[in-house]
């Protein structure tokens, strides 16, 4: 009656599989520690990683300050940017006028490259964290109302019909069925948004600003600290997996299900 | 006549997209009766039920619930389609009571009621299952207790057993109608399988042509409960040849 769920043999393939990252991460860090130790390459030029650990572990408390600055703009900008993408796919899927009108308009603003467009902001509205936000809104914005939109426009029409004969309204067949069909599509969107976003806010503070993971980027490089370059090049790298890795987290959250449907499917997979 | 009957289909017409996809359509259910439409594939039994159940508005004629003019109006009678349609991430119970969700019903209320049943339908143990965690009959049979949770009055159910195998679909069959019996439900049912139309039916509409006509009208004397081995009849396979011979013409 309850199908057996086979959960064992792919918890032994997927341990054995997260080890081969971890083996070519170390080997590139150990022909680069080689490459500064036997004097290939300069070590003023390309610090090794063990002066970018004491870089890091140096300046720990400065990096930490502007690191808050950095993820408090990230922060605001991804919320407000999913927020308003949301409202959007949701209005562009409900009202086609709407949908012909913006879609084009939307991906025009697409080609222009943020860093075009992150100085003009940086004139336009100061030194202050405005301009970051607004820049990680428009980076956001995009994978978001493309993703969602997608997802409500995937949804099975069968399952829509089903819920019409009961009686559905629109708000009931949005909760009942489209918004979990657009799950999968808005994590997708959101984990490309996440680690743009942070390159969006460091960009934007590179152009002018008081604080920030990109302040602290454009005071070393004046000062030739290659070491500590390295060392927020490499706190930012973190940092943006920490987030997708919290993206991840979330969507496991949020999506029970597809827990379930996965297992089955390898099972009959393994059946047939 | 319209009052005394359940369900009243009165000669309705249905155009899309300017073609003519049943024309002049008239049939009727009593009480606790199942009426099967027989035809092939193409000949508008969906589009008519897509009427019935009021996803479509018909070009002509109207439809009645125990007297009531329902044309166009959703809500009225709960559906069922040969793919379950449970929805993949609502566990089984939610999946059943989503009709008196729909209804405006508490959450746990819904689930409360709709649990009570599951042990009818032979699905205890599942409620907190995924759909996918289960096999083809018993989805078929959650599928069957959300369309009875969402009407006790009349279901319409589009081949709903034609992708089961042979033997689940005998069990699933019987089941079906012991528990119609119990609750007293009208069904119109759909298939383009003689054999089943004449097991399951106390009266089978023929429906052939482009556009979809009614051919003809064939009503199975033997009871429900007199149907063992009834296949194997000579009865049997008269009401075969007639419906063969109404569905050729």
């Amino acid at each position: 009656m309850k199908e057996e769920l086979r959960t064992g043999e792919k918890r032994i393939r997927g341990n054995s599989g997260t080890i081969y990252p971890f083996i070519s991460i170390l080997a590139i860090l150990a022909i680069w520690q080689a490459l500064t130790s036997f004097g290939i390459v300069p070590s003023f030029m390309l610090p090794s990683p063990a002066d970018t650990i004491k870089a890091f572990i140096g300046d720990f408390d400065l990096l930490m300050m502007h690191l808050r600055v950095t993820l408090l703009e990230t922060l605001v900008g991804t919320v407000t940017g999913v927020c308003v993408g949301y409202v959007a796919a949701c209005l562009m899927d409900m009202w086609d006028p709407a949908y012909k009108a913006l879609y084009p308009v939307i991906v025009i603003t697409q080609t222009i490259p943020a860093v075009a467009i992150a100085p003009l902001l940086v004139l336009w509205f100061g030194y202050n964290m405005m301009p970051k936000i607004i820049l990680i809104v428009l980076i956001t914005f995009f994978p978001i109302v493309v993703g969602v939109l997608d997802g409500f426009r995937s949804v099975d029409k069968d399952q829509i019909n089903l819920l019409k004969t009961m009686g559905a309204t629109r708000w009931q067949i949005f909760r009942h069925v489209k918004f979990q069909s657009a799950l999968p599509n808005f994590f997708s969107g959101l984990r490309i948004t996440v680690a743009y976003a942070v390159v969006g806010a460091v960009l934007a503070e590179w152009l002018g600003g008081f604080a920030g993971l990109g302040v602290y980027m454009t005071r070393v490089k004046k000062s030739f600290a290659y070491d500590k370059m390295f060392a927020v090049i490499f706190l930012i790298s973190i940092i943006s997996l920490l987030l997708i890795l919290l993206v991840n987290i979330l969507q496991k959250k949020c999506m029970p299900w597809e827990r379930a449907n996965n297992k089955t499917h390898n099972q009959k997979v393994r059946t047939e | 006549m319209t009052e005394t009957r359940r369900l009243t289909v009165e000669n309705l017409t249905m155009e899309l997209d300017g073609n003519t996809i049943i024309e002049d359509v008239s049939i009727s259910a009593d009480r606790g009766e199942l009426v099967s439409l027989l035809g092939m594939s193409g000949s508008g039994k969906t589009t008519l039920f897509n009427c019935i159940s009021g996803i479509y508005d018909p070009t002509k004629g109207k439809v009645f619930l125990d007297g009531r003019d329902i044309t166009g109006t959703t809500g009225n009678m709960s559906y069922m389609l040969q793919k379950d349609m449970l929805l993949p991430h609502k566990k089984i119970i939610d999946n059943v009571a989503l009709p008196l969700i729909i209804r405006g019903e508490k959450k746990e209320a819904a689930r409360k009621k709709a649990g009570a049943h599951f042990s009818r339908f032979g699905l205890e143990g599942t409620e907190e299952y995924y759909p996918a965690q289960l096999s083809g009959g018993m989805r078929q049979r959650a599928a069957l207790l959300r369309t009875y949770m969402f009407s006790d009055k009349v279901a319409l159910l589009d081949e709903p057993f034609s992708a089961l195998d042979t033997i689940t679909r005998r069990s699933i069959q019987s089941w079906y109608l012991d528990i119609m019996k119990d609750i007293n439900l009208t069904t119109l049912f759909i298939t383009h399988d003689i054999n089943e139309a004449i097991l399951l039916s106390d009266r089978i509409y023929v429906m052939t042509g482009k556009p979809g006509r009614i051919a003809g009208e064939v009503p199975v004397a033997l009871p429900r409960d007199e149907r063992d081995n009834f296949d194997m009849r000579e009865e049997f396979l008269d009401y075969k040849r007639r419906l063969m011979d109404l569905m050729s013409r």
